[in-house]
């Protein structure tokens, strides 16, 4: 499965966790619509290292990074 | 029963397609702000000038953040700048009466703070640029220490205590700036000035977040103004319900007593005493047990309603400014666990603290024990970020009584920061355990009245009376039990 068919579930089962409906698009702000809240970002954050490797903590931390799937590929995408 | 849930006492205005057309219009405008300047006049006395601005905001959406600057500003001047405490002793033999004295503190705030902001971007591998919020915080402590640890003697003094008071006003706003300093969304440093104590109101906790967050939420076109503005009215009107709601239950709650927040015409009321009363009730004879259960229950819920009409009230006004923002207390009465409740109680409070100090502490330590990495990371939130934004937030009390001695007297808010971060780690910890096909009963009863038991009781160790002791508040809480220690 590539990044962005494992993204797109892992929200898609995110948003089911919180009883909200899973189709959303691209560019859909999950976050700031208040879909999911922070502490779903934080269960987002856990996936990213699990799943890719990723460190945040150099980085710097932005939830906006977190808001849709557009932006999350572009955090998971060098 | 579906009808009587889907049933909205104010209708979802901002879904109607016809409405949502129609405010897009000239005349839909004008009844819209004209709706709102009417509803808001019942909450505050800046109605007429908020209105101004909003109607500003509404007409000339091109140059929203210059407006939104401008009206900030104005609004600073007619509120007569921030408070500025200064300790008693030389307020009274040096405190200037020149009329630029706050504006000039408030410039230099604003001066100090740009050239670190621009120290920071442009310096990125130096020491202070690494973890700039971090640093901005000791420094400020730092501060504080070095003015409480000399005794007051320089009419200059005032300067310095005038600065400390306004930078602690504006720290978290800074730090937001700090955050979004990598953000393509964040405006130019200028414009953020705009942000920082916006015309809607608010306190030292920036309402809604940033300036990136309010670029993100902004409308962009007039019909996502209409539907924004749409939601502000719904808001404000629903503000002004449970304002009424507040003043019924004062009146049925204490009578006379508060005379404030009494709603005429009634005149039976059950004359429980204060929470202050029953709190400070230091011989526990006076009350009976039931009698102070009353008092702490009465107490929270007022605080409850004035704290949403409260933070309702804002987000309208930033909604019809342009900005449509997720409001700050959303239906806190239908929290499903602790972590829950701490989420709609104080949205912009919470997300502060998960900001500047949750994320943070979560991305660094304790990666290999999910638990322990949890639990460290909500501690840092809800019990040091928690304290320490409430302590820097009184500079008064630094101020006249000196750095250790104020730190010392809010013993008993650490105490309430330890409970309240333990029982957010756990109930996150068994979030994902919460069965998912509750009962009716248990999801909307049984559950809620537990979680905001809980709340209600910790609400004895919330005081803001900073003299009682902590043994003081355990005293109240047997007496609850009819267990009286002297």
């Amino acid at each position: 499965m590539d990044k962005k068919k494992k993204l797109k579930t892992f929200l898609q089962e995110l948003l089911a966790d919180y009883g909200k409906e899973t189709d959303f698009g691209d560019d859909d702000l999950l976050v700031t619509s208040g879909l999911l809240d922070s502490l779903a970002v934080l269960r987002m954050v856990v996936f990213l290292e699990e799943e890719f490797g990723l460190d945040l903590a150099e980085r710097g931390f932005d939830q906006n990074d977190f808001d849709s799937l557009s932006n999350i590929m572009r955090l998971v995408t060098p | 029963m579906a009808r009587l849930a889907d049933f909205r006492l104010i209708p979802a205005l901002d879904t109607y397609p016809k409405v949502v057309a129609f405010s897009q219009k000239l005349p839909g405008k004008i009844l819209i702000l004209a709706l709102f300047s009417a509803g808001l006049s019942f909450r505050t006395d800046s109605w007429l000038h908020l209105s101004v601005f909003m109607t500003a905001m509404t007409f000339l959406p091109q140059f929203r953040p210059v407006l939104l600057t401008i009206a900030t500003f104005v609004s600073l001047y007619l509120a007569n700048w921030p408070n500025v405490e200064i300790p008693w002793s030389i307020r009274q033999q040096h405190y200037p009466t020149v009329f630029f004295f706050k504006p000039m503190i408030v410039v230099a705030v604003l001066v100090f703070f740009a050239a670190y902001y621009t120290a920071v971007r442009q310096n990125k591998d130096r020491w202070y640029a690494k973890r700039p919020i971090r640093n901005l915080l000791v420094f400020y402590i730092l501060l504080l220490i070095a003015a409480t640890s000399t005794p007051f003697s320089n009419p200059q003094d005032v300067y310095l205590w005038a600065f400390l008071a306004v930078l602690g006003k504006y720290l978290w706003f800074f730090n937001y700036t700090l955050l979004d300093r990598h953000n393509k969304e964040t405006p130019p440093l200028a414009l953020q000035a705009g942000y920082y104590f916006p015309f809607w109101g608010g306190s030292t906790t920036p309402f809604p977040k940033g300036a990136a967050y309010l670029r993100k939420i902004e409308a962009k076109n007039p019909e996502q103004l209409a539907i924004s503005q749409l939601k502000g009215i719904k808001l404000l009107y629903w503000a002004l319900l449970l304002a009424l709601l507040e003043k019924l239950l004062n009146q049925i709650f204490y009578g006379n007593a508060n005379t404030s927040h009494a709603f005429s015409g009634i005149a039976f009321s059950l004359d429980i005493p204060s929470f202050h009363a029953v709190l400070h009730d230091g011989a526990g004879h006076s009350y009976p047990w039931y009698i102070n259960w009353l008092a702490l229950i009465a107490n929270f819920f007022t605080r409850l309603l004035w704290f949403s009409v409260w933070g309702h009230v804002i987000i309208a006004c930033c909604r019809m400014a342009g900005y449509n923002a997720l409001r700050n207390t959303y239906k806190p009465l239908q929290s499903v666990s602790i972590a829950d409740f701490w989420n709609r109680f104080y949205y912009y409070f919470k997300e502060l603290l998960v900001d500047n100090f949750f994320y943070p502490a979560f991305l660094r330590y304790f990666k290999k024990w999910p638990r322990i990495r949890l639990f460290f990371a909500t501690f840092a939130a809800a019990g040091f970020g928690n304290v320490l934004y409430h302590f820097l937030r009184e500079t008064g009390n630094i101020a006249d009584n000196g750095f250790w001695p104020a730190l010392w007297s809010f013993r008993v808010y650490m105490f309430y920061g330890i409970v309240l971060s333990t029982a957010i780690s756990i109930s996150q910890l068994y979030e994902k355990k919460r069965p998912t096909d509750m009962s009716w009963l248990r999801k909307n009863f049984v559950t809620p009245v537990f979680v905001v038991g809980f709340y209600c009781i910790l609400s004895i160790f919330d005081s803001s009376d900073r003299n009682l002791t902590l043994g003081d508040h355990f005293i109240f809480l047997l007496k609850l039990f009819n267990i009286h220690v002297s």
